[in-house]
């Protein structure tokens, strides 16, 4: 039977693995390669890479390191999936689909794509049809505001006119295969995983969902497996700041008889 | 770390379709010696074929049509005996028919249709880790492969074949045929470029093959 997925999310800022906190404050954490490998090495089940840079300019500036500075994101992108022997969903700054097909040329399994389901969902459906939906993954950011989901495109800055439900939908029919909902108020402030949204939103689309935003505990993936049917749990900050830290995770859940995939570790 | 014993020649088609990096970056920690081409002299030399897959069938069966040298490949694989691995829609092209978009031909190396998968209560593309079931392990390819090896499948559409050729098996709320074998041509639905340890025992498993 097919598992739940436990996915760490990198984030990287010009070269940078960062923290994120609120969904704006950014604080340095290390080196891409690095980050890539070592969640490789302790068997996640996929990985998550969203480009947040600002400007265009990737010089990872490490001179100590082995690893060659990488100047344009498609070599990032190549870099981490040189690094990892599961499969990797590429996203952030997408706004074409010469942009999607770039990616899927240099490493990514699938392809996340946000505000370009508003600024050109043509796009969208074009790589669909050349790719395959299940290339094609719908990154919808929300937040809420008076106790509605509001959803908003172009790093949190625009809000867009639909409800959260109408507009998974929509990226669905345009052609995504996966849906990335990201509550991005619960971004960094380990409050746990927002179940009743997760819950609404997989009950009215019918493509595997993954859930972000709000893990800080290995609890708070039993709470958000245990009450929604999630397909897949992904988190940031959480998967960084401790040894082994996916390993733990997937034996947490195991133990509690969760359908997830065993932990394995392995040495690349 | 499996190791390949045998004089290996390995062509990986490269018919511009999808990321082959996973699949380089394998073969290249397993030490095998390989080649990704699409030129005639290259896989005219093969002991051993994968054809990788990403894309929609008919995008992908017309680029193979436009890059690949069929008449050698038919050659050498049906006519002959060279062993050949299908990935993912690299399977799927093996088929007589697909109905991804549209209605098209396939290659009809074995025989077979490519539908949508339907499921009333699950979520659609399979996406995911599932494990094998029935797998044939005299098929050579899933030798030492069992129940609580996972492989990564991601499609939203699946082969269905005559039962003798099918190797193993998944179930997603109902039979999903995971790989397939008829003599040397053989395909997997799962990428064992993406599977880890389990994939990389079945890339060494394809590698001993005769």
């Amino acid at each position: 039977m097919l598992k739940r997925r436990i996915i760490p999310v990198v984030l990287l800022k010009n070269g940078f693995v960062v923290q994120s906190k609120g969904y704006a404050r950014h604080k340095k954490i290390g080196n891409a390669h690095s980050a890539v490998k070592r969640l490789s090495e302790w068997g996640a089940d996929e990985l998550i890479y969203l480009n947040i840079s600002a400007t265009d300019v990737h010089d990872v500036n490490r001179d100590d390191l082995r690893h060659p500075t990488l100047a344009s994101i498609e070599d990032v992108f190549e870099a981490v999936a040189g690094a990892s022997n599961m499969p990797t969903t590429l996203g952030g700054g997408i706004r074409s689909f010469a942009s999607i097909e770039r990616c899927l040329r240099h490493g990514a399994d699938k392809v996340a794509v946000n505000t370009l389901l508003q600024t050109d969902p043509a796009a969208v459906t074009r790589a669909a049809q050349e790719f395959g939906a299940q290339a094609l993954v719908g990154s919808v950011d929300y937040r809420i505001v008076d106790g509605t989901a509001v959803v908003v495109v172009d790093r949190g800055s625009h809000q867009v006119d639909y409800g959260l439900v109408d507009w998974c939908k929509r990226a669905t029919d345009l052609g995504c295969g996966e849906l990335l909902l990201h509550a991005i108020d619960r971004d960094g402030m380990k409050v746990g995983y927002d179940v009743a949204t997760i819950d609404l939103v997989e009950q009215n689309t019918s493509v595997p969902l993954v859930a972000l935003g709000g893990a800080g505990e290995w609890e708070h993936f039993a709470q958000a497996l245990a009450s929604t049917r999630a397909d897949a749990l992904a988190a940031a900050n959480i998967f960084h700041f401790s040894d082994q830290s996916v390993f733990v995770a997937k034996q947490y859940l195991h133990e509690r008889g969760f359908r997830v995939r065993p932990p394995e570790t392995m040495t690349l | 770390m499996a190791s390949v014993t045998r004089d290996v020649k390995l062509i990986v088609l490269d018919y511009g379709s999808g990321n082959l990096g996973s699949v380089r970056a394998m073969l290249t920690r397993m030490g095998v010696p390989f080649a990704i081409s699409n030129a005639e002299h290259d896989v005219e030399l093969a002991t051993h074929i994968i054809l990788p897959g990403v894309g929609a069938f008919p995008s992908v069966m017309q680029k193979i049509r436009e890059r690949l040298p069929l008449a050698l490949l038919e050659t050498m694989v049906v006519q002959g005996s060279v062993p050949f691995l299908g990935v993912c829609v690299g399977m799927h092209v093996l088929a007589e028919k697909g109905f991804e978009h549209r209605e098209t031909a396939g290659l009809g190396w074995i025989p077979g249709e490519v539908r949508a998968i339907v499921r009333e209560n699950l979520n659609v593309p399979h996406m995911g880790w599932n494990n094998l079931e029935q797998c044939d392990q005299e098929a050579g390819l899933l030798h030492g492969i069992g129940p609580s090896d996972h492989f990564y499948f991601v499609h939203g559409f699946s082969l269905s074949t005559e039962d003798d050729h099918v190797a193993a098996w998944t179930d997603y709320g109902g039979p999903i045929v995971a790989a397939v074998r008829r003599d040397n041509i053989m395909g997997v639905q799962f990428h064992p470029e993406k599977s880890q340890t389990a994939g990389a025992r079945l890339m060494a498993n394809f590698l001993g093959a005769e």
